[in-house]
């Protein structure tokens, strides 16, 4: 079979190239190793009667500008806002984020007067940084080592924008994108807890704990949203996560686009330095010019590339790119709802993220279990229950909570990840979540358990690492994945890359797909009109 | 560890009922509460129109007690006080108040407000954006002490030409010798009040001090004795009409505190909005002084002007514009002045315009008529401020009416 | 008043002395006042000195002050054993490694030469006043235009290489080019010390080349002890003032920086005598010039709240060993004098010493560099990570607590050391910082980090050596570029202050 492009992978961003790609008129297939599409953000459902957002749980940073270009309401996706979260003491005293802004001012009062006035410092601030970061989001990092007019005139759009935030703005966007998320936060907020449930979205997914310099920046995704525009920026998707890729694999099909599930990839084909085609794993040979892969570059180049069709300091470059996987996940169906110790019943902060945190040390002791290769004694815990708000995940009266861990290390230092070790770090969060819910453990109906190294083999995500590579300043912007080769071309003429493993990386974003699918039609000549303008 | 512990009441959800909130309720025949500081505010208790011109003809009740108050004691306050605001605040004698504005290091205005002087150590601070985290980073390093006493303080204001009057009957002896911007304690039904003789209406008028565990006594005395002069419980719309009347600026409406601003160049700075009275660049340092003795030399990039417009329609959210094509600024405030016949408004206008160049001027107004819109250019001329004046608002003793 | 000065440097620190001389040279009337009995700040003391290695004397400063460029850098760059797990030694000078396979001895060269140029390409900027953010002078941007085009210069994979690691740690750079071990441990020790972040902190490669930036005629990241030791060198700093006309004051510590109109106007002593002068120059760190000495009152708040939130927490305790015999390596052979040995067998030990310092708490096994001065029997030790605010606070238990586990590091590298010391003393970041006058007992006198860096340094608003009050200067490490007795603050402050006009 012979298409004007391929895309290796169902993900959601291979989805979002593949459907700009589509609307721009290819003849473009999917492959899919798996024998559903969705890649990270999938709902299936392990036991009768539920379905779980089986690894991404939230939707956050789905660029609004995408959803509208895909028609993806149109094709059955709706982001439902969550309202709040909290985070639980060992005191039996809680901090609850209200999503009522005098409601949160009088609770910040209630552990400090001070941190009251703080937040509103704090949250400006940072709605500051998210305004001068947006658009940088679906635009193509420019190489600074480059000279050609594009990458200049890139290179001077950004340098514009800083030199017009004024001296002291740059001052303060300096030390954003530099300081740890601790010491930031101690600029503003006195009380440990009110810290602590601010510093732990920091550090979701990284290989770094709160007193890392350079973790500051990843506050951006608390106010993201409402630079998008307030509600339903910060949400859940109704049905799961897997309905954010159903609406893009539809939107796609609607654009006459096909999709072939089952179809793992053996290799790329290449000649004379060119990409022909794919070669799938059932021996089937799909022949395209274009091939665009939503793996990450490790599995791209390394897994089904010959190394002798890359260049030497690519390669090395590949290598080097670091993974580092750090989260685990539990999904857990409840047979009720589950009541906390120390909240008020029905608190309709329950509907939104919980954690069960002192202070910030407590992540960060957590972080140091993860450098010596054990999972967190004392884990940070994402912990949501969709259902009360979302009707379609669980029967009624019945729940399903997402649990994200933070840390697990995709290799342990003493042992491996058998069923020994995945049921010992289950009940590791469990028991921690049971010190605040006494019901909790016995409302289990049925559990599923991911470690680093589940999620790099069920879900192909290298070393389980959820944002497709680490996102430390040596691999973003220009530096993602490779320097040199950050605008989505590899060395490989009309192989391109697609993949959260690109700028500007993880999160259920879709941008690197929207930038990749840009890039491609603009080599292809196409009059380039995504539906918006980056 | 085991979380054991009871659970921890929610705090309030929703507006959050003020110390007044019971007598609100009974008044507030329009049910309409608009949002202050996460408290219930009545923006219309009956009819608007009514409301505003009880302020100008006898007298009003308005619940203030929303805005931020900061007790700011011990042996620096005054050094603490002087340091924080661009007037000098050696010169106000304890008993005393005076309407100032403090800048940030940059010499844009952060708020402004209102502080009181009660004795040489001793001062309060009300103004309508919490300034904890500001006002211990002036302190910082000073023996003083600052606390949020919002919620310890109740406020009302008292606002009228028979004003003085209800107070005189309600027996606080000597209330007609206090003079605007003076601070006196009095007893009313046998609860402490503190009174100054301040506003924000440009009226003859009192502003009410007290404890919140006496606010509804003193509310009721206050009702009481204003049944014979004509007291009128009003709502934010009728006082927002006054203010502009008088000529007073509104934070968050005609400018933007440098603290709250999410584009640099939208903050301002004294002189931009003609407050350069405020500023006393001769006294010690300051906060933002070493900037504002830069910024006093140079032409403001735009400014904050009075304008009178013709014909009666309120320019609101209009732009201004210079020979009816050059867009050069636009209204913060406007109004129809009940009292003045004057169309009045506010407008920010980019230099040289509202400066060298003040002929002209046009807003751009948009009116309904039977729901079809119409734009309308209205020819405005710069005035002084303030558009309401009356000699009552100053006279000591005032007269009864 | 006593009569008048045309400018007082507060501190005879390396840079106050290097910014007296300078000004002295050009005539003017110049005095050094000095809380201390000894000039030379952290060098000063010769029975306990915070810095016994005072390697990196700009030679452009050296030489513009005409010093006896003989004495400083006749000796040959510095020898370092760093020790590995196995308590035996590397030998290494500059980017030759011996002691090690042959493999990595090569990584060792190449990736020493690689950021060697890429330091000195970022180095451009060491000896200019930084640039004003957001309305910089056309020279000062000229300055930063050079950093640039020096970058560019590297060429393209280089310069790629560079923009990759510059923000990054040292953790993954050395595991990606030489692996874990002692030539990583001595490099991760480089990037660190002094500071507060462990390898895996990112901002550590910047460190790292900031370190390399070090200069003396013999190449970048070489460092030489001049011959006489640091006494020699803060004698002929001292000679150099006195030369020129200026005039040193030890025992005269400064209570208060006088002001008059919003112009520095002199300084009041603790003995409560003022002296007039309408240029003076803190070597003290930015946080005890500001707060304590100027005072808050002539600052803006937001001003006073970026310099007492400055990073500077001290994460380096010093200890001297008096030995009675000259210490014997592990594996055979005496220790030399002048060899500067450091104790971090993987960059995980420093990793790991430094959780614990994260947490307020002394290490296990803290991570060493050491030089030994043989005529004196001493071994002068810096252990890191000891933070400045102990958890229960710097008593004389925790100081003895340290001092047995410095030596247990110790005797894995010079076996039986311990029974060989026949007195010691500790000084803790605590002490530091009173001693001084270093906020946080921070070396720096502020933490080197990209927030603190060039027009950030010490923090906004106070970058350009000229602080808000006229006529008052820093001149302290504090002070763009930093420390590591490179004497650049002090040059590049004397030169701002000239270029402004002494009144």
């Amino acid at each position: 079979m012979t298409y004007d492009a391929i895309i290796v992978g169902a993900g959601h961003n291979g989805l979002t190239a593949a459907c700009f790609m589509a609307r721009a008129g290819l003849k473009t297939v999917i492959v899919e190793k798996e024998d559903h599409v969705g890649g990270a953000a999938v709902s299936l459902s392990l036991t009768p009667g539920w379905t779980y957002s089986n690894c991404s749980y939230v939707c956050s940073l789905l660029r609004p500008e995408i959803i509208r270009a895909l028609e993806l309401p149109k094709h059955g996706l709706q982001v439902i806002p969550y309202e709040g979260g909290a985070v639980f003491d060992s005191k039996g005293d809680y901090f609850a984020y209200m999503s009522d802004h005098d409601a949160l001012r009088r609770e910040l009062i209630r552990h400090s007067p001070r941190d009251a006035d703080g937040y509103e410092r704090y949250a400006r601030a940072v709605m500051r940084q998210c305004k001068f970061i947006k658009p940088l989001l679906l635009r193509t990092a420019p190489d600074p080592a480059s000279l050609k007019p594009r990458d200049i005139s890139e290179l001077l759009y950004i340098l514009k924008r800083f030199h017009g935030l004024g001296a002291r703005e740059m001052a303060e966007t300096v030390r954003f994108w530099t300081m740890s998320i601790a010491e930031y936060l101690d600029q503003y907020f006195e009380t440990p807890m009110i810290k602590a449930y601010i510093a732990g979205s920091g550090i979701i997914g990284t290989g770094l704990g709160p007193y890392s310099p350079g973790t500051a920046y990843v506050l951006l995704h608390h106010y993201m949203g409402e630079v998008d525009g307030a509600i339903g920026a910060w949400g859940f998707a109704r049905g799961g996560m897997g309905s954010i890729t159903q609406a893009m694999a539809r939107s796609f099909q609607a654009a006459g686009g096909e999709i072939r599930t089952g179809a793992g990839l053996d290799r790329f084909i290449i000649k004379g330095g060119k990409v022909r085609g794919v070669a799938l794993a059932n021996g089937d040979e799909l022949m395209a010019d274009t091939v665009v892969s939503g793996m990450d570059v490790r599995r791209t180049f390394i897994d089904h590339t010959e190394e002798k069709e890359l260049p030497q300091d690519f390669v090395k470059g590949v290598k080097r790119y670091r993974f580092r996987g750090s989260s685990g996940k539990l999904n857990i169906a409840l047979d009720g709802m589950p009541t906390f110790t120390a909240a008020p019943k029905d608190a309709s902060f329950l509907r939104g993220d919980l954690h069960f945190l002192d202070d910030m040390e407590e992540i960060e002791r957590a972080y140091d279990d993860w450098k010596d290769g054990k999972w967190s004694a004392s884990p940070y815990v994402d912990f949501l229950i969709p259902t009360q708000i979302d009707p379609t995940m669980a029967p009624p009266g019945k729940h399903y909570a997402t649990i994200f861990v933070q840390y697990a290390p995709y290799e342990l230092a003493d042992g491996q990840w058998d069923d020994a070790n995945r049921e010992a770090f289950a009940e590791t969060v469990i028991s921690k979540i049971a010190r605040h819910s006494s019901d909790f453990r016995k409302l289990i109906v049925h559990k599923e358990v991911r470690t680093p190294k589940d999620i790099e083999d069920q879900v192909g995500l290298t070393e389980g690492n959820i944002f497709q590579g680490e996102l430390t300043f040596d691999q973003l912007l220009f530096n993602r994945p490779v320097p040199g080769y950050a605008q989505y071309r590899s060395p490989i003429k009309g192989l391109y890359m697609c993949g959260s493993s690109t700028h500007p990386g993880g999160g259920v974003m879709g941008a690197p797909g929207a930038n990749a699918a840009r890039e491609v039609l603009s080599d292809l000549g196409h009059r380039i009109d995504m539906g918006f303008s980056a | 560890m085991a979380a054991t512990a009871n659970p921890v009441p929610l705090v309030h959800l929703g507006l959050e009922p003020g110390p007044f909130h019971e007598r609100l309720i009974a008044h507030n025949r329009q049910q309409a509460w608009m949002n202050w500081m996460g408290y219930a505010s009545p923006s219309v208790l009956d009819t608007v129109e009514f409301e505003y011109f009880a302020i100008r003809n006898q007298s009003t009740l308005f619940d203030i007690s929303p805005m931020c108050k900061y007790a700011i004691t011990g042996p620096d306050a005054e050094a603490v006080v002087n340091r924080l605001v661009t007037r000098d605040m050696r010169k106000l004698k304890p008993g005393r108040v005076a309407y100032c504005i403090w800048c940030d290091e940059d010499g844009q205005v952060v708020d402004d407000g209102t502080i009181f002087r009660y004795s040489d150590t001793e001062f309060r601070l009300c103004c309508q954006e919490p300034q904890l985290s500001w006002l211990e980073d002036i302190a910082w390093g000073f023996d003083v002490e600052i606390s949020d006493v919002t919620r310890e303080v109740a406020g009302l204001a008292l606002q009228g030409p028979t004003s003085c009057a209800l107070l005189k009957d309600l027996g606080l002896a000597g209330i007609e010798t206090l003079k605007p911007f003076g601070i006196a304690e009095f007893k009313i039904a046998g609860s402490e009040v503190s009174i100054s003789r301040t506003g924000f209406t440009g009226d003859l008028g009192y502003e009410l001090w007290m404890d919140p565990a006496d606010a509804l006594n003193v509310w009721d005395a206050l009702v009481a004795a204003g049944r014979l002069r004509g007291l009128r419980v009003i709502g934010y719309e009728a006082l927002e009409m006054a203010r502009i009347e008088a000529g007073f600026l509104l934070p968050k409406v005609d400018f933007l505190s440098a603290q709250t601003v999410l584009r640099a160049n939208r903050a301002s700075t004294p002189y931009e909005l003609g407050l350069d009275w405020l500023v006393a660049l001769d006294k010690p340092h300051f906060n933002g002084r070493r900037a504002l003795l830069d910024l006093s030399k140079k032409t403001p990039r735009r400014k904050l002007v009075a304008i009178e417009i013709e014909r009666d329609k309120p320019a609101h959210n209009a732009l201004v514009y210079h020979r009816k094509t050059r867009e050069v600024g636009m209204v913060t405030s406007a109004l129809w002045s009940p009292t003045c016949k004057r169309n009045i408004a506010y407008a920010w206008l980019d230099a040289p315009y509202g400066q060298s160049v003040t002929d002209n001027l046009w807003v751009e107004i948009y009116l309904q008529k039977e729901i079809r819109w119409q734009r309308r250019m209205a020819r405005c001329q710069l005035v002084d401020k303030p558009f309401f004046v009356h000699p009552r608002r100053a006279a000591t003793p005032p007269a009864d009416h | 008043m006593s009569p008048r000065y045309d400018a007082i440097v507060i501190g005879a620190g390396h840079n106050g002395l290097v910014a007296a001389a300078m000004l002295a040279r050009k005539g003017k009337k110049v005095l050094v006042l000095e809380a201390r009995t000894h000039p030379g700040g952290m060098l000063g003391d010769p029975e306990f000195r915070v810095a016994p290695l005072p390697y990196a004397l700009r030679p452009e400063i050296a030489k513009a002050l005409q010093l006896d460029q003989s004495m400083l850098y006749a000796a040959k760059p510095l020898e370092v054993l760093s020790f590995g797990a196995d308590g035996l030694p590397v030998r290494v000078s500059g980017g030759l490694a011996t002691g090690v396979d042959i493999a990595t001895a090569e990584a060792y060269a190449a990736l020493h030469t690689r950021l060697g140029r890429q330091a000195k390409a970022l180095g451009a900027m060491l000896l200019e006043t930084p640039p004003g953010l957001g309305k910089a002078k056309l020279s000062e941007t000229a300055a930063l235009a050079r950093m640039a085009l020096r970058m560019r210069l590297l060429g393209k994979t280089e310069m790629r290489d560079l923009l990759r690691i510059v923000l990054s740690n040292a953790w993954d750079l050395l595991n990606d080019e030489i692996g874990d071990g002692p030539l990583a441990g001595l490099l991760a020790m480089d990037a660190t010390l002094g500071g507060a972040m462990g390898p895996r902190s990112p901002g550590t490669v910047l460190t790292l080349l900031y370190r390399m930036a070090s200069h003396s005629p013999h190449g970048h990241g070489l460092r030489v002890m001049p011959e006489g030791g640091p006494d020699a060198l803060v004698k002929a700093l001292s000679d150099c003032v006195k030369a020129a006309g200026g005039e040193i004051r030890t025992a005269s510590p400064v209570e208060r920086i006088l002001v008059d109109g919003d112009r520095a106007a002199g300084v009041r002593l603790t003995s409560g005598v003022e002296i007039a002068s309408p240029l003076v120059l803190s070597n003290a760190s930015p946080r005890v010039t500001l707060l304590t000495l100027l005072g808050v009152e002539h600052l803006d708040g937001e001003f006073v709240r970026r310099c007492r939130t400055m990073a500077s927490k001290g994460m380096v305790a010093r200890l001297d060993f008096d030995l009675a015999s000259v210490p014997e390596l592990r594996g055979g052979g005496a220790l030399q004098s002048g060899q500067r040995l450091v104790v971090a067998p993987t960059m995980r030990t420093i990793e790991t010493a430094f959780n614990a310092a994260k947490y307020g708490s002394l290490p296990d096994r803290p991570a060493l560099e050491a030089v030994y001065d043989g005529a004196a029997r001493r071994l002068s030790v810096s252990a890191q990570f000891a933070p400045h605010d102990l958890k229960g606070g710097w008593t004389d238990e925790a100081k003895a607590r340290l001092s047995a586990s410095v030596l247990s590091v110790l005797a894995d590298a010079l076996p039986g050391v311990a029974s060989t010391v026949t007195g010691s003393r500790v000084m803790s970041p605590a002490d530091i910082e009173t001693g001084y006058g270093a906020a946080g007992g921070h070396w720096h006198h502020g933490e080197l980090r990209v927030d603190q860096l060039l027009m950030l340094r010490p923090f906004d608003g106070a970058a350009q050596y000229r602080m808000p009050v006229a006529g008052l200067y820093l001149c302290g490490a504090g002070a763009h570029p930093g420390g590591d007795i490179s004497g650049a603050a002090g040059f590049n402050a004397a030169r701002a202050a000239l270029r402004d006009g002494v009144h």
